[in-house]
């Protein structure tokens, strides 16, 4: 694994210049005002599918769900965004309440070394349960220009600026571990921790900042700027052919947070650990969707549908077909996270393939051929699920 | 280890016939319910006091707060409770309205709902999915009713000078009380009378709220009702933690579990799903806290009794009817008030509070099992240096984060 500097970086995923995205043109806000697409995933608002096979039970579905179901409160705390998101100020039961995180008696922060507050920092962060952290200058190219409000639709297309004085952005990674992971296509597969942990994580480090007299925008979700050029820049890992971050400790089985502030930072470097050649070679992701969303032609930098940000260099990802799947077919999926390579559990073995992977860059074809052949990346039967399930802890 | 009947646990703790507790006499209530409290307690709501001393500096502060508003934000915002805060109806509806979108994921609740033929394995799916949300310890024990508060009371911010004092009763249909422990950080709570060991305990809370809620939100998906009890304002945890198995009472007035001693935070989701209740257990504490007094030693306010366990209150705040070393929930409070940062002495001091190993393991196996011998535990945990408060010198240097 190398560092590399940023204007490397700029080299191997940016092609020309980057517009800014609109939040109106991701999938998430089509739903709202795509009416071609709105017929065509109509159902979603269908009853989901519960029966009596393994993985597919009330309690595997309920799982599901509950494990997601504190997100909208995490959310509906969140006021620091510049165009509120979901939490009207007007209503918000919060804003009362947000004033007490300050300086006691107009205390100060000694702020003359940046490169310790950066290091206590990303302890703060690791103790409130992110798994990894690391920090980039906040590339504006990266944030979204228009935000799309999900209840008030037109009126709620609003531009969006992040003031110059948050010059940092602290970017996490919650991993969302493996085990769980091999039981695709069922709901067991999309079980998660991560996604509370990581916004937890959030919004303590959040106010944590705020407590110590600084400002910071909690992005809770990706609903601020994009997640992945940012997590890029702040080391945390590399894209991979299914248009997720890989990271080198969880795969891509991560969510990722960022908070933007204006405490004085040091930024760390992107790394390269040999993603970009090993995706080339393995197409696994592409082959397993299950809506042949993932390309199996190389990298390009034309977009191919309204939701794809234009001027980044990928593996070009049609999210317009995975979402009409997913919601056709009223499954979960993430079957490209589960399947991808990278996607390990963190043992000595494991840890020395991905040494290979990096050092030994040309041989990619041949790990792919070894990672069928031990049988990863197949799914695994969900029979007894129940019985042996030995929870992990993350 | 043994596992007690719950006659036998009845002979141990309780005397007598046990009144429902009114929340109101609670500390946490009467710092601002109670007039002559309210006076002795004002500095509770004073700026902390802060010095650029280690353990007590700006970052120190911070990382207290942090985790210490986030969870009483959401405790509070917790609708399931018979007596909710307002705030949590008003954010509910919001909530609803935001999320109309996203409603198809309930779709199923009411529709159908799970076999509950075998208690049994609903039970160990239920602990497993507790400990797959956060909890590190889960035992479930049946609803006790003498543990519910009799009155809440309830303001709809902590900023408001109004309050309400209703009545509570929790529906018959609520049989069981799932009990959950979280951990918190051995290696901060060392740093006693900081806010670094403060912040052991808030973190600790944090995860304890999410999990909590996840919890009740799991049983309710599958068809059946819950109450999350997150924050100590619906229950009295102790006693149900006893009655699940999770632990004893301890001289503090707090829960000692063999796993992480008294460092745990404890929450409880109360169910009418049918479940299992596991045993209450002994290993030795009533006999070790009677022999050993290093809580009520290293207390700076001298609020835990030195003497045996008695059905006596020392004030209102202590429930009736239980054997304890009652403590004195005044005199600890008016220390908080004082000085203005956390303590946590009598949880690190503890000599529960150790690392899982197998050293201490073996310690505890003795003390259990040998408790004749117990001022000799207590001799050599003084010996080999343990319960005393560590100095904050260097912590955001050298600690390493745990999670």
């Amino acid at each position: 694994m190398k560092k590399i500097t940023i204007d490397k970086w700029e080299e191997q995923y940016v092609a020309g210049p980057v517009e800014r995205f609109d939040q109106k043109y991701t999938m998430g806000r089509r739903h709202q005002w795509d009416l071609e697409l709105k017929e065509r995933m109509k159902d979603m608002l269908a009853v989901p599918i519960v029966s009596d096979d393994p993985g597919w039970t009330l309690m595997d579905w309920a799982m599901r769900v509950a494990s997601r179901s504190i997100v909208p409160k995490l959310e509906m705390m969140n006021l620091s965004k510049p165009n509120g998101g979901n939490a009207d100020a007007a209503t918000n039961p919060f804003a009362t309440m947000d004033r007490s995180l300050r300086p006691p008696n107009g205390a100060t922060l000694d702020v003359s070394d940046p490169a310790l507050i950066t290091q206590y920092i990303k302890k703060v962060a690791i103790s409130f349960g992110a798994d990894m952290v690391g920090i980039c200058r906040l590339d504006r190219r990266w944030v979204y220009s228009y935000t799309y409000d999900t209840q008030k639709t037109e009126q709620g297309h609003k531009s969006q600026e992040i003031p110059l004085e948050y010059r940092y952005a602290i970017v996490i990674a919650c991993g969302g571990g493996y085990n769980l992971r091999r039981y695709f296509p069922t709901y067991i597969n999309t079980w998660t921790t991560n996604s509370y942990r990581q916004m937890t994580a959030n919004a303590l480090l959040s106010a944590f900042i705020k407590c110590l007299g600084f400002k910071t925008i909690d992005c809770t979700f990706d609903d601020v700027a994009l997640a992945i050029p940012l997590a890029m820049q702040a080391g945390l890992g590399q894209l991979g052919r299914h248009n997720m971050l890989i990271t080198p400790r969880f795969g891509s089985s991560i969510r990722l947070g960022q908070v933007f502030t204006n405490l004085p930072l040091v930024p760390d470097d992107p790394i390269d650990f040999g993603v970009t050649e090993f995706c080339n070679v393995c197409k696994k992701c592409a082959d397993m969707c299950p809506s042949r969303s993932i390309t199996h032609e190389g990298r390009t930098t034309e977009p191919i549908t309204i939701s794809n940000v234009a001027g980044e260099r990928k593996w070009q990802f049609n999210p317009e077909t995975c979402h009409i799947n997913l919601y056709a077919s009223k499954k979960p999926c993430q079957i490209c996270v589960s399947v991808c390579p990278f996607t390990k559990p963190n043992t000595l073995f494991h840890r020395a393939v991905r040494w290979l992977v990096d050092k030994a860059r040309w041989a990619d074809s041949f790990y792919v051929k070894m990672d069928d052949v031990f049988g990863y990346g197949k799914p695994k039967k969900a029979d007894g699920f129940w019985d042996d399930w030995e929870p992990e802890k993350y | 280890m043994k596992k007690l009947s719950l006659g036998e646990w009845e002979e141990q703790y309780v005397v007598g016939p046990v009144e429902r507790f009114d929340q109101k006499n609670t500390m946490s209530v009467r710092k601002y319910a109670d007039p002559v409290m309210k006076d002795r307690l004002s500095g509770l709501s004073a700026p902390a006091a802060f010095e650029q001393v280690p353990g007590h500096t700006l970052q120190d502060y911070a990382l207290r707060w942090a985790p210490r508003h986030f969870h009483s934000l959401i405790a509070e915002l917790n609708s399931s409770k018979p007596n909710p805060n307002p705030l949590s109806i008003k954010l509910k509806r919001t909530m609803e309205e935001a999320n109309k979108a996203l409603s198809y994921q309930m779709n199923m609740s009411g529709n159908t709902s799970i076999d509950t033929a075998n208690p049994d394995s609903i039970t160990r799916d239920i602990k497993n999915t507790a400990a797959f949300f956060g909890a590190d310890m889960v035992g479930i024990c049946a609803l006790d009713s003498r543990w519910i508060y009799s009155h809440t009371c309830e303001k709809e911010i902590a900023s408001a000078e109004s309050y309400t004092h209703k009545p509570q009763d929790i529906p018959e249909a609520y049989e069981h009380a799932i009990v959950m422990g979280f951990e918190a950080n051995y290696q901060m709570l060392k740093y006693v009378q900081t806010y670094i060991g403060g912040a052991a305990h808030d973190l600790a809370s944090s995860k304890m709220v999410n999990t909590s809620a996840l919890l009740s939100q799991f049983i309710s998906i599958l068809g059946y009702k819950a109450i999350d009890c997150n924050i100590d304002d619906v229950v009295i945890t102790v006693p149900l933690a006893m009655q699940a198995g999770l632990g004893q009472l301890g001289r503090h007035g707090m829960l000692i579990t063999p796993q992480f001693g008294p460092r745990v935070r404890l929450s409880v989701v109360l169910t009418n799903l049918p479940l299992i209740p596991d045993a209450p257990i002994d290993f030795g504490v009533t006999q070790f806290c009677n022999a050993c007094r290093k809580c009520a030693r290293m207390c700076p306010s001298g609020s835990i009794s030195f003497g045996e366990q008695t059905a006596e209150s020392v004030n209102v705040s202590n429930s009736s009817g239980g054997m304890k070393w009652p403590q004195n929930g005044e005199t600890c409070l008016m220390r908080a008030a004082r000085d203005r940062y956390p303590c946590s002495a009598c949880v690190s001091c503890c000599p529960y509070n150790k690392p899982d190993t197998r050293f201490h393991r073996t310690v505890r196996w003795l003390t259990d099992h040998a408790r004749w011998a117990d001022s000799f535990y207590v001799w050599m945990d003084d010996i080999f240096g343990y319960g005393k408060p560590k100095k904050a010198d260097g912590f955001w240097d050298k600690a390493e984060p745990q999670r």
